[in-house]
Formats: structure tokens, sequence, C-alpha cells
């Protein structure tokens, strides 16, 4: 298994690529990650917290991983990296590429094609099993973000709690979710989703 | 008990950590971030990061109204009564429990909206405007240029609720900002009030608001083009005693320190190519 971590250095944050990559490697174990499957993560250095982001594409077999560097960011220090926040992010990040390998997410499109309402579904089955192998996750936080694209109501919150408790889950169910909320009758935005990986 | 308390000395428990302005000032990703597309301005549901933008905005503003309610409370205590009467110190103590009221309220939006206490670093400049030893500047600063930046803020995050169809954010926007006016009203009422025989001191005072309002445009944070994400409310600063001309001035000062915001994104990216 090769890691890949860019940039290497940091130059505007002073965020160390060697603790990343060794964070990737103890989360990769941990998932029990095929060590066939090579690890790409870019970090955008010049996006800091609040404006958050993650991408996870399967790309010629390999994991290509996009992370603003926001999203590594202690929140109530700027430019300080946070090893709890990182862990739990690339735990999160490596469990949707596991489900994009062999996890029942096979035939998802890519993450540039996703809706808003698929892609938070997503999340929450992933923060579930991220909370369940230990890491920080803040659960209303999740329940909050869920809501803004699936509606404040019992529904919504029913298929959230369904989300964050499957043991195992498919694209096909994320589609059905997403129906029964009505977040799949949402316009399409006109930003496109992956905006912050674009870079420009 | 000690008058004129410095932002230094201001009292919070192991929860909150401080921003040095220094450190938000000098980052060195905010001339890249200049250049980047971040999506649309104004907060809404399908915005890149719009969870957490709104989080991390929300917790700026329970803090300001932490200071609010700091400043306040300062303001009956720090001045005289030749130099500040009474009926301004009711006022203010009236302030002080609105200021308390919106921060409990804060506090339950936060719970709902998956922010802890402190979560994010807290800047004081709030509270630092609050700091004049003028009473009319202290009006000036606080009531009518931050208040009236509240009033700003409180005004989108409501359409910004109401958009996402998030009740509670709604209702919460819409009874502070109720509150709000009315605070932005007194600043203004106080200002005509203590000046009306000193010109020079009205002028110093609205001199001291306009640099503050301009402080507070954040480089186009505020403004009345799309790509503001704080809009100005006329219609609210007008039922806070607000003229015409001084929206219009407000909407020219926030497009100056857009304009001068992006002169220095220029600048930082000429400087790195060269």
């Amino acid at each position: 298994m090769t890691i890949t971590v860019t940039p290497d250095p940091f130059v505007l944050v002073p965020y160390d690529a060697a603790t990343i990559r060794s964070i990737i490697e103890d989360t990769a174990a941990q998932l029990e990650l095929s060590a066939s499957i090579d690890i790409s993560l870019r970090v955008d250095e010049q996006l800091p917290h609040p404006i958050l982001a993650t991408n996870v594409d399967i790309v010629d077999g390999a994991i290509s991983l996009f992370v603003s560097g926001g999203n590594f960011e202690s929140r109530n220090k700027s430019r300080t990296f946070s090893e709890v926040h990182a862990r739990a992010e690339i735990a999160h990040m490596l469990f949707r590429a596991k489900d994009r390998f062999d996890g029942g997410f096979e035939n998802a499109p890519v993450d540039a094609d996703l809706t808003l309402g698929e892609r938070q579904s997503w999340d929450i089955y992933a923060w579930g099993r991220v909370a369940r192998i230990g890491h920080n996750v803040h659960q209303q936080k999740r329940i909050y973000d869920f809501r803004m694209q699936h509606g404040f109501t019992d529904a919504a919150d029913a298929a959230y709690e369904r989300l964050w408790s499957a043991q195992t889950m498919t694209w096909d169910g994320v589609r059905e979710i997403c129906a029964e909320t009505g977040a799949n009758e949402r316009p399409t935005p006109k930003t496109p989703i992956d905006l912050l990986r674009q870079g420009v | 008990m000690k008058k004129h308390l410095p932002e230094s000395e201001l009292a919070r428990d192991g929860r909150f950590r401080r921003n040095k302005i220094e450190d938000q000032i000098f980052d060195p990703r905010n001339a890249m971030l200049g250049t980047r597309n971040l999506g649309p301005a104004v907060m809404a549901a399908d915005r890149p990061a719009a969870a957490e933008r709104s989080r991390s905005l929300m917790h700026g503003i329970f803090v300001g109204e932490i200071q609010a309610l700091e400043g306040a409370g300062r303001t009956c205590f720090d001045f005289e009564q030749e130099e500040a009467p009474f009926a301004l110190k009711l006022d203010m103590a009236r302030q002080c429990w609105d200021e308390s009221r919106h921060c409990e309220i804060s506090v339950k939006l936060s719970d709902h909206m998956g922010t802890d206490i402190g979560e994010y670093g807290e800047s004081t400049f709030l509270y630092a405007a609050a700091c004049n030893t003028d009473p009319v500047m202290r009006l000036c600063g606080v009531n009518r240029a931050l208040e009236g930046l509240a009033i700003d803020v409180f005004s989108s995050m409501k359409t910004f609720g109401e958009q996402s169809g998030d009740p509670v954010l709604t209702f919460c926007e819409d009874w502070m900002l109720a509150d709000e006016v009315t605070h932005v009203k007194m600043g203004s009422d106080w200002l005509r009030k203590l000046t009306e025989d000193d010109p020079d001191r009205r002028e110093r005072a609205l001199d001291f608001q306009r640099t503050v309002d301009k402080v507070f445009s954040l480089g186009g944070f505020r403004g009345e083009q799309e790509e503001n994400p704080i809009q100005i409310t006329r219609k609210f600063r007008s039922l806070a005693g607000f003229s015409t001309e001084e929206c219009d001035e407000l909407a020219e000062v926030a497009r100056q320190a857009m304009e001068e915001s992006r002169a220095m994104v220029a600048m930082a990216q000429a400087a790195a190519a060269s």
C-alpha cells in the first residue's frame, strides 16, 4: 500500500504530512482495507475552518481523497492541526472509500455527481460507524447537517436514526431514503457539489 | 468595583478561548482565499459547508451577546450622572436584560445546531468598542454600529432559517432582531439628546461610528450586493432611527471596505508572485 499526502511540505499551515500519512495508515489497518490499495490524499491548505469539504473517489483502482485544511484544523485555534478531528475525518473518508470498493456502493456515482441529499445520507451512515469505532463524532452537528438537506421533520429524523445505526447499507438504500424524505425532489444547486475540490 | 474595565480583564470560564486579532489579520491563507470561488456568498442550504459556516457565525453572535451584556452593564456603572443621565442608564439596564435573554436563546440555538459553548474562538472587538470613555462614543460604536450590524446579521440569518426550513433558527433570529431594533433606536435617540448643543461632539461620535462600521463590514462580509453574505437591512434600520442618508452612507462605507479588501488581496498576490 502506498500512501501519498500532498502538499509535502505544507507552507500555509503548520501541518505535517508524515503525521497525516501515519494516521491514514493506522486507520486503513483498523478498517481492514486491502493492503494492495494505494491511497492519495490532497489537503487544500488554502481553505480554513469553517469552509469544510471532503471527497472520496476510486481512480484506476486507487483511493483518491480530497479534504479542506479546515477539516483538520482546531476549532478554536487558527492554523493549528487537530489530531482528534483529523483521525475522525480520515476514518470517515476511508469508510466511504471502502463502501465504494465492496460495501454496497459499488454502483454509486462519483462524488461530483451526488446530490446534497444523497451525500448527506451516505455521510451519516459513515459517521455512525466512525463513532462506533471510538472516534469523536458530534451527533447533534450531524443531525443538523442532515436536517438541512432532508428537512426539519420527524420523517427526516427517523431516516437519520436508521442511517446512523445501520450496520450495512447500500447505494439503493440511500436513494430510497432520499425519496422518503423528499430530498430527491429538491432543485439541483447551481453550485457544483465538489466546488471546493475544483479549487478555482 | 473597578471602572472602565479593559477587555483583557473580561471574566470567562475554561470553556472559552480568545482569538488574537493579529492571528486573523496575518493568516497567510487570506490572500489565497480572496481568489477562490467558495460558492454563493449569501447563506443558503446548498452553499458549500453551509451548516458549519452558520454554526461558526452563530457562535460569534453568541459571544457578541455576552460582550454586549458586559458593555451595557459597564455603561450603567462607568459614568457619573452628569456624563450619563439616569434615564440613559435605565435604558442600558433594560438592554442588559435583553442581552441576557439573547445569551440564553443563543445557548439553546447552539444546542439545536450542534455547537458547544466555547467550541470556536472568541474575538473581543465588540467589547473593545464599549471601552470608550465618552458615553456618546460608546453608544455610537456599540448601539448604532454594532447593534446595527446585529440587525443585518439576524435579518440575514432569519431568511436563511426560512429558506432551509429550520423553524428554531427562524424564531430565535426573529425574537432577537426585534430587540436589536430597540437597542439601535436607544443609541440614535441618546446620540441626538446628548449632543443637542454640541455639534462637534456629535460629529466625533458619528466619525467613531463610521470607523466601527467600516471595520465590521469586514471587507465585503456586509453590503447590499449579492456577493455580501450579510445584507444591510434598510427597513429595520429605518425603524431604529436611521435616515435614508445614513443607510446610504453605511452602504458606501461597506462598499469601500470591500474595495480595500480586494486591493489588499491583489497586493498580496502580486507580492507572492514576485
